[in-house]
């Protein structure tokens, strides 16, 4: 009977032992394993912010949707969950069935329908609350997802760009605002149970934050008409491609910002990449405003200003012609200089600035400089420091070839000369728009003056002839009812012969042309400002043929959208319905006096 | 032989007293934390908070009746109705093994379906077999060295239980039973190299059958390694020790267990010592194994001072039994021993079982009212 008593005492003191051990000495590794099979996170993913234009008008949204998957590992009766399945999906039993299999017992996943209705997720809720049902469904899961969507298609894809299937932004604003508008995915953390969430377990949520809405500068309506008139002016040309930028000089924000390529079959259309920011180019005589503009700042000149324009003048290594076979060396008055984009005139305007000056001058005017939108892939261009500038530099810098630009630099150029002389950077982003509808700013440069109102006006004058004086090269940019004040710029493209030839401007006969024309209207109180880019023309190679009337085009269109009245001296000469385009206006009979090759 | 009630003693109705109290607070605490470990299986699986806790508390008053029914009466009365609870129990064994008679639920035919109730047969086998071998061990009490007269029957009917039990299959009660049975022989005289040979003999015979079904071949690899299966044969071992070592000092609070969250399979029942560890801590484990061990004093204090050797080998085999089982599941709970799926005595769910642990109390109260202290 002792012995017994014994044997008690040893077992009760031992199994208290074990339990000392296992709840007071080491608990931690069995502790452990509890919490890791209790303890789930489940990621709260906020939704991605929507992408707007100035109105309010959607380009890109997420919408919410629910796909149904399976399992095929764990459910044990395909038929008979297919049986329940199929009439809530609204598909046929056997077509549920095949899906619940799978590719065999094996398989881990298969794709039941990738998106179903919402009152299909509702009755799907309610058989999965069905305690009869549970075991049926056991393998079925319904999961929420998110789709990214641009309603207008392509319109302005080149700026929005686009997302990855889990929706990180992959180009364009996507990218750049990826951050933002992702907002932050939260996690909810509970403790659960086989048979549920463990009440009075612990359970923690850090919840997730919205994506900011952007609320872009563009106007849809306008971009739209942009980018038709692109395509249409692309085709007719037979360019490689265009670009155009349009904006509110007074306020730098872009209202209009396009892309098209040529495609193989000759049609041309809107791609994923936004040339205007990340392609640059040697614009041309139409940087020739940088030049005046510094002149008239520097040495006190002005439009009637004469100045003597010889056949031609030797710069470093380099003799520059004046263009056409019939110029007479003379005085000239520095408007025609202007609006017949005389190369030798500029040229000389430049070499009584001095490299220096030039160089600094295209600085402030914004060239070589980030435009502060930060977008993608942004090329600033090449503004070359006057240290590293040829001996010939001071020849072609000031008619703009030897620096690059890109078509928003070149548009916030002229947005100095419309703004009286005030460098206003451009803006592409309105503001972002938090979940709570608080509206953010997005950083951007501040202004800086770049010249006197005086210049800016006097410069203005000088190009508002370009466009309405008789042997302007820029006639066909008019706009009936509006003063337009503008410059062509048909410039010489650098290319390879063959894959391994060197760079070459090409020889007379053999050249390529990337031809512009930037501009504002009304000249008396600029309120919109375009630029228009069109890269290598087939059926002419003159801006004032090929850019100017895609210019008249857009700011017709814009004009009307906007509203902006023309000036008072306008006659409503009814040959022109208002609002109307007139396709290729004034591309007959109007010749650009600047021949290939003059406006080196 | 006739007993009149003046031949209790005061010392052996205080001692009654103690079993009484001691039996009815395991029972009621049982309640409590079988309430406590269906709270969320109830809801869950049966829509019914109550489902588990009504059927235990009913059959906590069945028992309640059993114990002072039993505790009131003459033990030795029993004695006569000692070979035929030997037949009754076989008879209910085999029955609970016919198709159609006996339920089989989970591959294992364990119940007998009466009206309502569903009873296990096995857990009377126990009472069976301590009255038999207590009024065999006292009638043949001179001829101890008899091992034909003695050992011989004990095993014979000891076989013929463990060889039903088998079928069922249910090892536990059997290893209960060989315990028991080995340990009123022991006490009632037998000799040390007889009994050392049968538990030599037994030991190997306990290793064959853990080897001889998978399922048990499976466990015993699991109880050795529960890490190598644990979602498998490892995870009830596993799974409790999570919930013993959360409960750590003090507990998680009444109610508060994760492991009954559908962690440990049947918390209710053979794993209710693992609730208790989570819920009341370590304080509760400790306090546990201190009440059976304050019942294993009481039971062997009966048995020392029991008034005659009827009563002190029943006593000795109701106590040991009580102990034993009570052992083998909180071993297996914390860990030290295979999973055999024996309840804790008062306090595990299961009707039959708590009826019997009662019944085995009550006996034990009975006897106590006599013991000369």
């Amino acid at each position: 009977m002792l012995a017994l008593l014994g044997t008690l005492v040893v077992i009760g003191g031992l199994f208290s032992a074990v339990l000392v051990d296992l709840q007071a000495l080491r608990p931690e590794r069995y502790q452990d394993v509890g919490l890791s099979q209790r303890i789930r996170t489940q990621t709260l993913s906020g939704y991605r912010g929507s992408i707007l234009d100035r109105d309010g008008f959607v380009l890109a949204t997420s919408t919410p949707g629910f796909e149904v998957v399976a399992d095929p590992s764990m459910i044990e009766q395909p038929g008979a969950t297919a049986a329940v399945l199929a009439p809530v999906l609204g598909l046929e039993p056997s077509v549920v069935e095949t899906a619940l299999r799978g590719s065999g017992p094996a398989d881990r996943f298969s794709m039941i329908v990738p998106e179903i209705s919402d009152v299909a997720f509702q009755q799907l809720e309610a058989l999965a609350d069905d305690e009869a049902q549970r075991g049926v469904l056991s393998g079925v899961f319904v999961r929420r997802f998110e789709d990214r969507v641009y309603p207008n298609g392509t319109l302005a894809r080149p700026i929005i760009g686009g997302v990855d299937p889990d929706e990180n932004g992959t180009y364009g604003l996507e990218w750049q605002f990826d951050e933002l508008m992702q907002g932050r995915s939260g996690s909810e953390t509970i403790e659960r149970g086989v048979f549920g969430s463990i009440t009075g377990g612990f359970h923690s949520v850090d919840p997730a934050v919205e994506g900011h809405d952007l609320i872009l500068t563009l106007d849809h309506r306008i971009q739209h008409v942009v980018e038709e008139s692109l395509i249409e002016h692309c085709q007719e040309t037979r360019a490689n491609g265009a670009q155009a930028v349009v904006s509110d000089p007074r306020t730098g924000e872009i209202l209009a910002m396009a892309t098209v390529v040529r495609n193989e079959n000759g049609t041309c259309s809107v791609p994923l990449h936004n040339a205007t920011l990340v392609e640059t180019f040697e614009p041309g005589s139409v940087l020739k405003i940088v030049t005046a503009a510094a002149a008239v700042e520097q040495l006190g000149m002005t439009q009637d200003t004469l100045i003597d324009v010889p056949a031609s003048v030797q710069v470093g290594d380099v003799e520059f012609f004046e263009h056409g076979a019939g110029h007479v060396a003379a005085p000239y008055p520095m408007s025609q200089i202007i609006s017949q984009s005389m190369n030798v005139g500029t040229i000389r305007l430049a070499e009584q600035l001095g490299k220096e000056t030039l160089h600094d001058y295209l600085l402030a005017f914004g060239l070589g400089q980030p435009t502060g939108l930060e977008f993608r892939h942004e090329a600033r261009g090449r503004v070359a420091d006057p240290d590293d500038w040829y001996g010939s530099d001071l020849g072609s810098i000031p008619i703009g070839q030897g620096v690059t630009s890109n078509a928003v630099q070149l548009n916030a150029a002229y947005n100095v000369i419309a703004n009286g002389g005030l460098y206003v950077p451009p803006t592409l982003v309105r503001m972002t728009v938090d979940a709570e509808g608080e509206s953010h700013n997005v950083a951007q440069q501040g202004s800086r003056r770049v010249v006197g109102g005086a210049t800016a006006d006097e410069v203005t004058d000088m190009l508002v002839g370009v466009v309405e004086h008789e042997t302007g090269t820029g006639s066909a940019a008019a706009v009936p009812g509006y003063s337009v004040a503008g410059k062509t710029g048909t410039a010489w493209k650098v290319f390879r012969e063959g894959p391994d030839a060197p760079l070459t401007y090409g020889y007379n006969g053999n050249r390529r042309y990337i031809v512009s024309f930037a501009g504002f209207l009304p000249a008396e109180n600029p309120q919109l400002s375009i630029t228009v880019v069109v890269d290598e023309p087939q059926t002419d190679n003159t801006a004032g043929r090929v850019a100017a009337p895609v210019f008249a085009d857009i700011a017709q269109y814009s004009l009307r959208i906007l509203g902006i009245p023309p000036g008072e001296n306008f006659v409503d000469s009814g040959d022109l319905v208002r609002g109307t385009p007139a396709p290729n206006a004034g591309a007959s009979g109007i010749t650009e006096t600047a021949a290939p090759g003059s406006e080196e | 032989m006739r007993v009149a009630k003046k031949q209790t003693t005061p010392g052996g109705r205080a001692l009654a007293r103690m079993i009484g109290f001691l039996v009815l607070g395991l029972t009621l605490f049982g309640l409590v934390m079988v309430l406590s470990a269906t709270s969320v299986s109830g809801v869950y699986l049966e829509q019914s908070l109550l489902f588990q806790f009504s059927r235990q508390a009913l059959w906590a008053i069945v028992g309640a009746v059993v114990f002072l029914v039993l505790s009131r009466i003459d033990y030795r009365l029993l004695q006569r109705l000692a070979p035929a609870s030997v037949f009754i129990s076989t008879g209910f064994l085999i029955a609970v093994l016919i198709p159609g008679v006996g339920s089989n639920i989970n591959g294992s035919s364990r119940w007998l379906t009466i009206g309502p109730l569903t009873i296990q047969p096995a857990e009377f086998a126990k009472v069976a077999l301590v009255l038999f071998t207590a009024d065999l061990l006292t009638r043949r009490g001179k001829k101890m060295d008899r091992a034909d007269l003695t050992i011989r029957p004990v095993l014979v009917v000891l076989g013929v239980f463990g060889l039903l039990l088998l079928l069922q299959p249910k090892l536990g009660t059997v290893i209960v039973l060989t315990a028991v049975a080995l340990t009123m022989l022991f006490i009632a005289g037998s000799r040390l190299d007889h009994l050392a040979l049968i538990t030599v003999l037994g030991v190997i015979a306990a290793g064959v059958l853990a080897y001889s079904a998978e399922y048990r071949r499976a466990r015993m690899l699991a109880f050795l390694d529960p890490w190598a299966d644990p979602a498998g044969f490892g995870l009830q071992t596993i799974q409790s020790q999570v919930g013993i070592a959360s409960g750590g000092l003090f507990g998680v609070g009444l109610g508060g267990a994760r492991s009954k969250w559908g962690f440990l399979p049947h918390a209710h029942s053979d794993f209710i010592f693992a609730i208790v560890a989570e819920e009341i801590g370590l304080i509760g484990g400790i306090g546990l194994i201190l009440a059976f061990c304050l019942f294993g004093y009481l039971g062997i204090r009966v048995a020392i001072n029991a008034p005659d050797r009827f009563g002190m080998l029943l006593a000795a085999g109701l106590t040991s039994w009580i102990l034993f089982q009570a052992f083998l599941n909180i071993g297996m709970a914390i860990g030290l021993l295979p999973i055999t799926g024996e309840p804790l005595p008062f306090v595990s769910a299961g009707g039959s079982s708590l009826v019997s642990s009662l019944a085995a109390a009550g006996l034990l109260s009975s006897i106590g009212r006599k013991a000369k202290v």
